[in-house]
């Protein structure tokens, strides 16, 4: 098997606010291999926009603090060297973002700040003279960069791709400006994509069709991808395999299908529950909230809302990543080292009826419910 | 956060308890910004020279201190030196103790000015926002127009229509102040009124002018006590602009900026006449508004 | 809502504002006081001959009619007579007004120049010691008498170091520049006078420096928070995120919003930067608007007063409509505004 393109080892990030040290990452590993889509799922403030900042290097720093850990891409650790990171992120990676409302100047229309996307990404720094060119619109290769863009625009279905490159933001709809959004991630054929939630704002019938362009995109341009969000079934629709984060940790990796078949971690089982049904019915998921990142549970994070928690394991020992089977790791004292995937499936399938059972009582460290 | 909820036992005594560390919080957050405490203590000490000008002063008598100011042709113009501090002037006074003797007046300008706006703009304020309506909008509009004519140059003309004194500049500067006040109170007002419990003090047949002091006023003492001390150091910067050009305080009155005025026929030579009333101006308008940042802070409020 | 309609818009309301104007001032001028040709003549003047002047000036009318008198003049550009210079007012004013308007804006061009950068480097290093430094700058420079500062810079750079002119606005040139603007930069460029246009330069330098420290002020403090408040916008991170080189984010992006609310300072700023000049110009012996004034004061003259009054709360309503229309293009959503959401 060849390298993976992205491997983020070990990594911990804290938040230092006016109420505490916020301990958010813990530990977090992934691999994204070349031309995959690795879904990264979690709850609302489990950490996904923290990891994907820490990748792309756009981590406030202050409050935020990478306190350990490796992101290797192709190889090399972007964390050790921040100019080569600096110089990835521009050439090579590239994201798009949740809410397509604010992620566009208000005040340019939207051409022009996908020329300078184009222009002046992974630059180092540009001269005053540049920064007035660029603002009278003038460059060297406008007319290249024009039709670039209007091809991108045409292939992300814009209606009047061109006439679209001079409208400001608000003449666009939430839809097309995340089309926007895409097109100018796009623009400089980056290998690595991160997409953080960008469907969560959107309509669902809007949601489908951004979901089938970046599904095609990610086909034709061979497209590394890193999908985030809170929801499974989206994941589904999208990824080859999927990582499940629970408060700052990554609780179980497999293939989509093993996923969906045999979710073997507690909490991967609550999320699966929690997907709206055909019926429109929602599924009561988990109950509890994600704790306080300034005093985290002790043991597994999760163990104060596990419907399966083992009293005097779950709430003391710390947990590893057991590997189960091939490609499937979980962290969960549930399956202990070297255990073979059906073996874990049976324990799973065992856990699952005492689902109903009532969970434990919250313990310390959980917010409760305001 | 809801944990902090007083239980009706304690209620009263968690509510001073409360009080006091809201108290000592704001407290902190004006110490916390340097230059509040030392514009605090520029405050402090140029009052303290106000009111101990007679006894600090070397020379009261060349102020003007029980009587007209004094004349020393023979001493006239003498550089600064231990005898004089800031030299003397052209009738031989001694500078030092004219400025001294500058920040009653100073301090008196500043208060008179801002007492007037505050009793003019304030009323004009809450009755427009309280009543709203027609009224309202004709009493902002006129506001506006006040406010589209610079100040300095609104006091200019009113002072046309009255002789040149200090009494009039006085005058003159806060009856053309006074709208930032009725803007200030009239936002104010809106943003309270927009809280329900105005209205439902209304609803139990409260007098309109029970609400205004009850409900209304407290809430924007805490706006207009920062802009009163913002804006000490401009009215004083404003009416020693009067002074300087004649319209206000006449000489010899020690005021300052009829002082750096006339010092201005006599540079640059005799450079320290203008120089050290110029500095005490700046020191206390300086004083002022390194207060009024801090005050700002500490209330927490946005004023313009 | 078109960028033209906008501008309608606002241009329309600026006509009410102006009548207003007026009409406050002619009241200041005629119903306060209530006895400008008493004013006009002094103590000693003999009751027939006041009454005299008051036919004369029309102050036997209503007010209202004289009101629409002294309109129906404006509009045919007559100020009325100037009690000092014996001139129309209108006339007077076309001589001195170039002379203060080139002070001004000079001065203002100064503070947005200086001012402007300094906010967006405070805002660059928020609660760093560039932050503190701007602070600390931008209160000395408010509290400054703008005439003591005058005097402090003629004292230094002027006399002591002889560097540049005390007072005046031009010095012994020959050729004398035409006039054509009044505008003495403008005047010597057109007639390609350099030693004219040098002389007029080095007259401005110091007095336009002392109009502009408070200006320069507050432009940085407007300019840094709104800075701050922008830099936190989440299309700077997605920019930042593009790998977008932070000088291009600060200056073509951040700033061009931001720029709009220091727009609205400008436009103020530009108000009390008029007022400042009257003591400006005075300690530089700067043959403007201000000299005029305040003789005018002095002397009683009350059509001059109301003429600078009225040419100095035009100017300042004119900025501030130029400033809307700048605004709407740095901030093109105040007229896009009603258009989608
Ligand atoms: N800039 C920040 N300052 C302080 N805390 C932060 C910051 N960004 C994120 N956090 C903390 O990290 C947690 C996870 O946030 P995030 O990664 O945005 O969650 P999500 O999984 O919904 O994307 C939040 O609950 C918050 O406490
Ligand atoms: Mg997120």
């Amino acid at each position: 098997m060849t390298d993976p393109i992205l491997d983020v080892h070990d990594l911990s990030v804290s938040f230092d606010t006016y109420e505490g040290r916020h301990d958010v990452l813990n530990g977090v590993n992934f691999t994204i291999n070349e031309g995959e889509t690795v879904a990264l799922v979690g709850e609302t403030g489990c950490g996904k926009s923290v990891t994907a900042r820490s990748v792309m290097g756009t981590l406030p720093r202050p409050p935020g603090d990478i306190t350990s850990g490796k992101i290797r891409y192709h190889g090399d650790n972007l964390l050790a060297d921040e100019d080569a990171h600096e110089q990835v992120k521009g050439d090579q990676m590239s994201m798009i973002f949740q809410d397509p409302m604010t992620y566009l100047s208000p005040v340019y229309p939207v051409g022009s700040m996908m020329a300078d996307v184009a222009t002046y990404s992974g630059r180092k720094d540009v001269s005053s003279w540049e920064i007035l060119k660029s603002f009278l619109g003038h460059r060297e290769n406008a007319e290249e960069i024009r039709e670039r863009s209007i091809e991108l625009l045409d292939r992300m279905r814009i209606p009047d791709p061109e006439g679209t490159l001079d409208r400001y933001p608000v003449e666009l709809s939430g839809g097309m400006r995340q089309r926007v959004i895409i097109a100018m991630a796009l623009i400089n054929e980056p290998e690595f994509l991160i997409a953080d939630e960008p469907t969560t704002a959107l309509d669902v019938t809007v949601q489908d069709q951004i979901l089938d362009l970046l599904r095609e995109r990610v086909t034709e341009q061979n497209l590394s991808m890193l999908y985030i969000t809170h929801n499974l079934g989206v994941a589904r629709e999208i990824a080859d395999r999927i990582c499940i984060m629970y408060a700052g940790e990554i609780v179980e990796v497999g293939r989509t299908e093993e996923i969906f078949d045999a979710p073997l971690h507690p909490y991967t089982r609550g999320l699966l529950d929690s997907i709206p049904k055909l019926t429109g019915f929602e599924g009561s998921g988990i109950d509890g909230q994600i704790p306080d990142y300034t005093n985290p549970p002790s043991g597994c994070r999760f163990h104060p809302r596990c419907p399966a928690v083992m009293r005097g394991t779950c709430d003391m020992e710390p947990v590893e990543h057991y590997a189960v089977g091939e490609d499937r790791t979980v962290a969960c004292h549930l399956y202990e080292d070297g255990m073979e995937f059906e073996e874990a499936a049976a324990i799973a399938a065992d856990e699952a009826t005492y689902d109903n059972e009532e969970p434990q009582p919250a313990e310390a460290g959980v917010r409760s419910k305001q | 956060m809801s944990d902090t909820e007083p239980t009706t036992s304690d209620a009263s005594t968690s509510t001073l308890a409360r009080q006091l560390e809201d108290l000592d919080r704001v407290v902190y957050r004006f110490r916390q910004n340097p230059m509040s405490v030392i514009g605090l203590g520029i405050i402090l000490a140029f009052i303290l020279i106000a009111i101990f000008a007679p006894w600090i002063a070397p020379y009261p008598s060349d102020a003007g201190y029980a009587g007209e100011p004094a004349v020393h042709y023979d001493q006239k113009f003498e550089p600064p030196s231990a005898e004089h501090l800031f030299g003397t002037d052209q009738a031989g006074r001694d500078v030092f103790s004219r400025v001294l003797f500058g920040t009653q007046l100073s301090l008196k300008i500043g208060a008179v000015v801002l007492a007037a706006a505050v009793s003019i703009g304030v009323p004009i304020g809450l009755a427009a926002g309280y009543f709203g309506g027609r009224i309202g909008m004709v009493l902002m509009r006129i506001t506006d127009v006040f406010l589209s004519v610079p100040p300095l140059v609104l006091a200019l003309s009113v002072s046309v229509a009255l002789e040149p004194s200090l009494t009039n500049a006085m005058l003159a500067i806060g009856a053309v102040w006074w709208p930032w006040y009725a803007r200030l109170t009239y936002g104010e007002v809106l943003s309270v009124k927009k809280e329900t419990y105005v209205e439902a003090s209304r609803g139990v047949g409260a007098s309109s002018v029970r609400t205004i002091f009850r409900d209304i006023l407290p809430n924007v003492l805490a706006p207009i006590t920062v802009k009163m001390s913002l804006d000490m150091g401009y009215a004083i910067l404003v009416a020693s602009a009067l002074g300087f050009l004649g319209l206000g305080a006449q000489p010899p009155t020690p005021e300052w900026g009829t002082m750096v005025s006339q010092g201005r026929d006599y540079l640059p030579a005799q450079w320290w006449y203008s120089t050290f009333p110029g500095l005490a101006i700046f020191l206390i308008v300086l004083g002022f508004n390194f207060l009024g940042d801090g005050l700002r802070d500490m209330f927490d409020v946005e004023v313009q | 809502m078109g960028y033209r309609d906008y501008l309608i818009k606002r241009g329309l309301s600026t006509i009410p504002m102006f009548l207003g104007l007026s009409v406050l001032i002619f009241t200041l001028a005629r119903v306060i006081p209530g006895r400008p040709a008493r004013l006009a003549l002094g103590p000693r003047a003999t009751d027939e001959a006041v009454q005299q002047l008051r036919e004369q000036m029309g102050l036997n009318d209503p007010i209202w009619q004289q009101y629409i008198e002294y309109m129906r003049g404006l509009l045919q550009g007559d100020l009325g007579q100037s009690l000092i210079s014996g001139r129309n007012v209108a006339t007077d004013l076309l001589e001195y007004f170039p002379a203060t308007f080139e002070l001004t804006t000079l001065a203002m061009l100064i503070a947005i120049v200086v001012g402007v950068p300094l906010g967006v480097i405070a805002g660059q290093h928020k609660d760093k010691w560039p932050d503190n430094a701007s602070r600390l700058f931008s209160f000395f420079n408010v509290s400054l008498p703008p005439f003591w500062a005058g005097i402090l810079l003629q004292l230094f750079i002027a006399f002591q170091l002889g560097w540049l002119p005390a007072t005046g606005r031009i010095g012994d040139v020959s050729p004398v520049p035409v006039e054509t603007t009044g505008l003495l930069l403008v005047d010597s460029t057109l007639a390609a006078n350099s030693a004219a246009f040098i002389s007029a330069a080095q007259h401005l330098i110091l007095p336009a420096i002392t109009l502009s420290l408070a200006p320069v002020a507050d432009i940085a403090r407007m300019t840094r928070s709104s800075f701050i408040e922008e830099y936190d916008k989440d299309y700077v991170e997605g920019l930042r995120t593009h790998g977008i080189p932070n000088r291009l984010i600060a200056y073509k992006y951040v700033l061009r919003k931001s720029f709009a609310s220091t727009l609205t300072i400008i436009g103020l700023d530009y108000g009390f930067l008029l007022g400042s000049a009257f003591v400006v110009e005075i300690v530089f012996s700067w043959p403007g608007m201000a000299s005029y004034g305040v003789e005018a004061i002095l002397q009683k003259d009350i059509n001059a007063m109301v003429g600078v009054t009225l040419v100095v709360g035009a100017a300042f309503l004119i900025v501030n409509f130029v400033v809307d229309i700048l605004y709407g293009f740095f901030d093109p959503r105040v007229w896009h505004e009603g258009e989608s959401e």
